[in-house]
């Protein structure tokens, strides 16, 4: 048995429609327009073969328009996906075009560039920022008379918040 | 910053001070603190202090450290010397106060805590 091939067929259904049928369709009730593609296939259920299915005749009368629908919706999505799938690309290389002079100039800057640690300041700038009399390691830098007062007067502010 | 963080604070640079004084101001300061956390924490930087001196306040003082009469001050300390590394010093403070000490619930409490650290090891 031949092959049956698809430009063989007799059906109409992958041959693109002209501007003014197109136009025609686009009146169908249920407003179904694949993105301006409109396919000249049948993809609805025929109330005949409705009719059929319901006596029990023709069990595989439902699958075939379902899977008409389906061939024609990605027939018709073809051309939008190529033109999606373009757009996408030059998108992707001209970001990779920017990353690469962005790294090229920031390796330049890098090169021209003198990095010095400030140590001694940035120990300051933390001890500054967090300079706490009650820190353990200023609290081991004064006498031990002086730690025991404060320890004191610490302990009767506790007691007092702990009556309150 | 709270009041409880600073004698926190107060207690650890009482704990890690070289000064012998330190341990006479926890003992006056803190083992006699009426709150019971207060206590617990002096007996926590007593025994991390980890000298004869320290140890004895907390070993061999009835009331304080293990001999504290709040039961969680008491099991907190014992947890405490439980924890060191270095636990040679605090078994010699243990031993003399088996020893020595007149009071028979001191003794007692020492025995037990030797005993659980004979255990541990």
């Amino acid at each position: 048995m031949d092959k049956m091939k698809i430009s063989q067929t007799k059906f109409g259904i992958f041959k693109p429609m002209s501007k003014t049928e197109r136009q025609e369709a686009h009146s169908n009730p249920f407003g179904i327009n694949f993105k301006g593609n409109v396919l000249a296939a049948d993809v609805f259920e025929s109330s005949k073969a409705k009719e059929i299915n319901a006596n029990g005749t023709n069990p595989f009368e439902k699958i075939s328009s379902k899977s008409k629908m389906v061939a024609s919706a990605v027939v018709g999505s073809m051309n939008s996906f190529n033109e999606a799938f373009r757009s996408r690309i030059n998108s992707v290389i001209s970001f990779g075009r920017q990353i690469k002079e962005n790294i090229a100039n920031s390796w330049e800057y890098a090169k021209n560039t003198e990095i010095k640690l400030d140590f001694k300041g940035l120990a300051e700038s933390v001890s500054s920022m967090f300079n706490n009399q009650y820190s353990v390691n200023n609290l081991l830098k004064q006498p031990v008379d002086d730690i025991g007062a404060l320890f004191a007067s610490e302990l009767g502010a506790y007691k007092e918040s702990l009556k309150a | 910053m709270k009041t409880i963080n600073r004698i926190d604070n107060i207690i650890e640079a009482l704990c890690r001070h070289e000064d012998p004084k330190s341990i006479s101001i926890l003992e006056e300061i803190g083992t006699n603190s009426e709150i019971d956390e207060i206590r617990e924490k002096t007996a926590h930087a007593l025994i991390r202090k980890n000298t004869p001196e320290s140890l004895r306040v907390v070993v061999s003082c009835a009331g304080k450290g293990i001999n504290d009469m709040s039961a969680r001050v008491a099991m907190s300390a014992i947890n405490e010397i439980l924890a060191l590394n270095d636990k040679t010093e605090v078994l010699k403070v243990l031993e003399e106060t088996m020893n020595n000490e007149e009071k028979s619930e001191v003794k007692d409490t020492a025995r037990s805590v030797k005993a659980l650290i004979t255990y541990s090891m």
